[in-house]
């Protein structure tokens, strides 16, 4: 036996797999002993072998690190996907298929892209597949199943919880603990207080406590009591005035106010998933002892509920591409929990340096929890517990504004801190006189909406109203100086529908502010509607009457309802704003070569409100969920307007563009036109993918 | 290694994180032994472990059940490890060209400087082969998917590795004793 033979037979002995090795025949053992024991080198060399086993394969590794934190951390903080495919024509795959299909379409798009947009770019872009996505049951048909299970809820109570990470003013999280009782869509009460132990954790220009708040809403009355502090930034070291009790009570309150608002996104989370696709399923796990489901979305995408659960807005920003996890019950999709974290990629940090924010990517950012859960459960007695709640906060409040403005503790002109009316909550405050804003005397801002409950003759009642709606609140409103507007609406649990009718319109634009931005739509033998962008209302200009249908149903519902009045709707006249509405084939016949999404339409959004103005410029304004969007405008001139300071080249649809992060814009030339594509909530790679969707508009 | 149970996959790549915590929590030590091997440096196989566990996630639903998850992780893991070793190959051969040698990796105490400088002079590919068989005893079948290579290769590179590590720790005793030094009794000598 020569000596390679015997090596190469010695490594495999070691290893076991003499009968595996895929060469030769393995020479005998015994040869194989004889030789080794007869050659030194042999012998050394088996020594090596069992020396390098013995090193390898058994040495004591004390600490292997741990890096599930880390790992989860990182995943948690890659981009969250577009919800769904980027084409409706990819339905039919599973989501990662077609999510996959989107990521890969990205890429085979992109040609010479520079450098420092392909550092950002490549940050930002690597899509997280996250298994079935729309295919999971838990997770399906979530946006229709929440129009539906908000009238099942008559009543709510939780105890909540918010925690805000990142606060420069706190060391640590500032951590808050309260409560929420709903008994109706006009019918909450919110309570939150900051905790002890986060009041010890108050730093520099944070005092403890700012960002107290106390929501109670009942009916024509509202009332929100906070303590507002502000956040240091950059050229803000301290708050100039301290932290500050304001008091804001809105009294003949119209029914659903936006002024005066009431947070029910966080009895069930419809605005937040209303126009969204299936979203990606986080599976199902129990939380609050209750069954819950998990899914992604972004901060964007939950905007309205992140609001709502800052009445007074003194929670921290996020970014609007920080990814979440929120958690439903399963049954009723009331919102359990809610984790957000720091989004990864350029602009978010360069987003967050410039708040005064020091988040890295996939950390917690602000987490909501909710517990002690009870649905439809005896309501006026949660009520009234609540009200003893407010009770117990506004007096700790005051004893800690107390002890920071030095008070000796006389509360002889306090309130019966368990009248929670709005005068109530005033007279405590110390009278309706405006104070000096140091803690413990409250701002006080006292506003009446001239509502006068009563009958509202002039407003049609919607034919085909869904059954099981009631009628609410009906009346009218009066304000100096504007028209009187009739209202009535109906209520099933937390949904809510609202007409509102006035024949004394006067300004030049339709009435039931649907912003600049409206889609015509075909009220289906009832004439001509306008559809706001965010699809959320629908205005009939008639002659003599003018009248807005809003309501938390889904789009094609109001519309459908809309169409119900009995009204027949005509255009507006040629001076109003909304006489450069129009539809895109018209706006084709005027801008050669205009692009838009398919005409089925782009999922995630709603169809596009289409404004075409006097020099050839056409802008197509998408809406989706909360606050996702985009704004897509074509004007008949290949010229760009001078770049802004931070502009990246990028490819567009083969075209050299460039994008601002600064001002969320996206612009290239093609075809004779100037191009854009602007949304302060999307990033760069989901504007680019959907600029690789367009195509030519049909005339 | 015990073989993973296919229902904490499927709900990994279904988004459970939970799940996939516990995919983490059971293999990172094993991938981290091999990559600390592989490049020589404790802090860097970490951070290359996290890689591997992101680019674990990212293609979960890759993973057809075909082959043994563990073999699945420990490809990835080893393209991982390769991909530094090439991105600290190109940072060397600019470091030279520029007349800069701060970027050289020096191989953790802990690990036996000798053996780990013997393992850092192998060839990347007998490297990785020799320690999926030292450390974590698969098979050459196995080694060999992970790879993406035959059997026969596998074994063939296993021992390539052994010789010239046998060959050159056989060349530092004979230099030890020429200088006067004491043996080197780590291990056997390699």
């Amino acid at each position: 036996m020569k000596c390679d033979g015997a090596r190469l037979a010695l490594s495999a002995m070691v290893d076991g797999d003499e009968d595996d090795s895929g060469g030769s025949a393995a020479p005998p053992i015994e040869a194989l002993r004889a030789h080794v024991s007869g050659c030194g080198d042999c012998a050394d060399f088996e020594d090596t072998l069992l020396g390098l086993r013995t090193q390898l394969r058994f040495e004591a590794v004390d600490a292997a690190p741990d890096v599930v934190d880390a790992v989860v951390r990182r995943v948690r903080a890659l981009p969250t996907p577009p919800p769904v495919p980027i084409e409706k024509r990819l339905r039919g795959g599973t989501g990662r298929e077609r999510f996959l299909w989107a990521t890969t379409a990205l890429w085979a798009g992109r040609g010479a892209i520079s450098a420092a947009a392909a550092v950002g770019f490549l940050a930002g872009v690597a899509f997280v597949g996250l298994g079935d996505g729309g295919t999971a049951p838990a997770a399906a048909d979530l946006p229709e199943r929440l129009a539906t299970a908000q009238t099942a809820v008559r009543s709510l109570t939780a105890d909540i919880e918010v925690v805000e990470y990142g606060r420069p003013d706190r060391d640590g999280a500032r951590q808050f603990a309260g409560r929420l009782v709903y008994g109706g869509p006009e019918d909450l009460h919110l309570t939150l207080t900051e905790t002890s132990r986060s009041r010890e954790r108050a730093r520099g220009a944070g005092a403890p406590g700012d960002g107290d708040v106390q929501l109670s809403v009942d009916g024509d009355q509202w009332l929100l009591d906070s303590v507002r502090g502000c956040m240091p930034a950059p050229g803000r070291a301290a708050c100039p005035d301290g932290a500050a009790r304001v008091v804001r009570a809105v009294t003949g309150r119209a029914p659903f106010s936006e002024a005066a608002p009431v947070p029910l996104e966080l009895v069930a989370p419809v605005e937040s998933f209303a126009l969204a696709p299936d979203p990606p399923s986080l599976g199902e796990r129990d939380i609050a002892d209750r069954r819950a489901i998990g899914v992604r979305a972004t901060a964007a995408q939950v905007a309205r509920f992140l609001e709502q659960l800052s009445p007074a807005g003194d929670l921290r920003a996020v970014h609007p591409t920080d990814p979440v996890e929120m958690w439903l019950d399963r049954d009723d999709l009331v919102p359990l929990a809610l984790d957000l974290y720091a989004a990864e990629g350029p602009e978010r940090e360069r987003w967050a340096a410039t708040q005064g924010y020091d988040d890295e990517p996939g950390e917690q950012v602000l987490t909501f929890a909710a517990a002690e859960v009870q649905l439809n459960a005896d309501a006026e007695a949660d009520i009234a517990a609540s009200a003893e709640l407010a009770a117990e906060a506004e007096a700790a409040r005051d004893d800690q504004a107390a002890v920071v403005a030095g008070d000796d503790g006389d509360r002889s002109n306090d309130d019966d801190a368990a009248d929670r009316t709005v005068d109530g909550a005033l007279l405590a405050a110390g009278g309706d006189e405006a104070a000096s804003p140091s803690a413990g005397t409250p701002q006080q801002h006292r506003t009446d909406e001239g509502f006068i409950p009563g009958d509202a003759p002039l407003v049609p009642e919607p034919a085909g109203r869904p059954a099981g709606y009631s009628p609410a609140r009906a009346g009218v409103t009066r304000v100096p100086g504007g028209p009187t507007v009739q209202v009535r609406t109906w209520t099933d649990g937390r949904a809510w529908l609202k007409v509102e009718a006035t024949d004394e319109w006067r300004a030049d634009h339709l009435f039931g502010s649907l912003g600049a931005a409206v889609r015509t739509v075909d009220l289906d033998g009832a004439g001509r509607g306008y559809l706001s962008a965010d699809g959320r209302r629908v205005a009939v200009h008639t002659d003599g009457l003018d009248v807005v249908l809003t309501g938390s149903l889904p789009t094609d519902d109001l519309v459908d309802l809309t169409a119900g009045l009995g009204l027949h709707g005509v255009a507006t006249p040629d001076g109003w704003r909304e006489a450069s509405a129009t539809t895109l084939s018209r706006a084709a016949g005027q801008v050669p070569h205009l692009l838009s999404v398919a005409a089925d339409g782009l999922d995630g959004f709603g169809l596009p409100a289409v404004r075409l103005v006097p020099d050839d410029t056409v802008t197509q304004v998408f809406a989706g969920p909360g606050d996702r969007g985009f704004v897509l405008t074509q004007r008949a001139t290949p010229d760009l307007a001078p770049p802004a300071d931070d502009t990246l080249g990028v490819e567009v649809r083969g075209h050299p563009g460039r994008y601002s992060a600064e001002q969320s814009l996206l612009e290239w030339s093609e075809g004779g036109s100037a191009l854009s594509l602007t949304s302060p909530t999307l990033s760069l790679p989901e504007l680019l993918d959907i600029a690789a969707t367009l195509q030519p508009t049909p005339t | 290694m015990q073989e993973t149970d296919p229902g904490l996959i499927r709900r990994a790549s279904a988004g459970d994180i939970e799940a996939f915590s516990e995919l983490v929590r059971t293999h990172q030590q094993h991938v981290w032994r091999f990559l600390r091997r592989l490049l020589g440096d404790d802090a860097l196989a970490e951070d290359v472990t996290q890689e591997t566990f992101v680019r674990v996630y990212t293609r979960l639903d890759s993973f057809t059940f075909e082959a043994k998850f563990s073999t699945w992780i420990f490809q990835i893991a080893r393209n991982a490890g390769i991909d530094e070793l090439r991105k600290r190959q190109r940072q060397t051969r600019l470091h030279d060209t520029l007349g800069r040698r701060e970027l050289a990796v020096l191989p953790s105490p802990e690990l036996g400087v000798e053996l780990q400088m013997l393992l850092d002079k192998l060839p990347d590919d007998l490297r990785a082969a020799l320690l999926l068989v030292e450390i974590f005893g698969l098979r050459y079948r196995e080694a060999g998917e992970v790879l993406g290579i035959p059997t026969g290769t596998v074994k063939s590179r296993v021992h390539s590795a052994r010789v010239k590590l046998h060959e050159w720790a056989q060349a530092g005793e004979r230099q030890r004793r020429r200088r006067g030094e004491p043996r080197d009794t780590a291990g056997s000598g390699a």
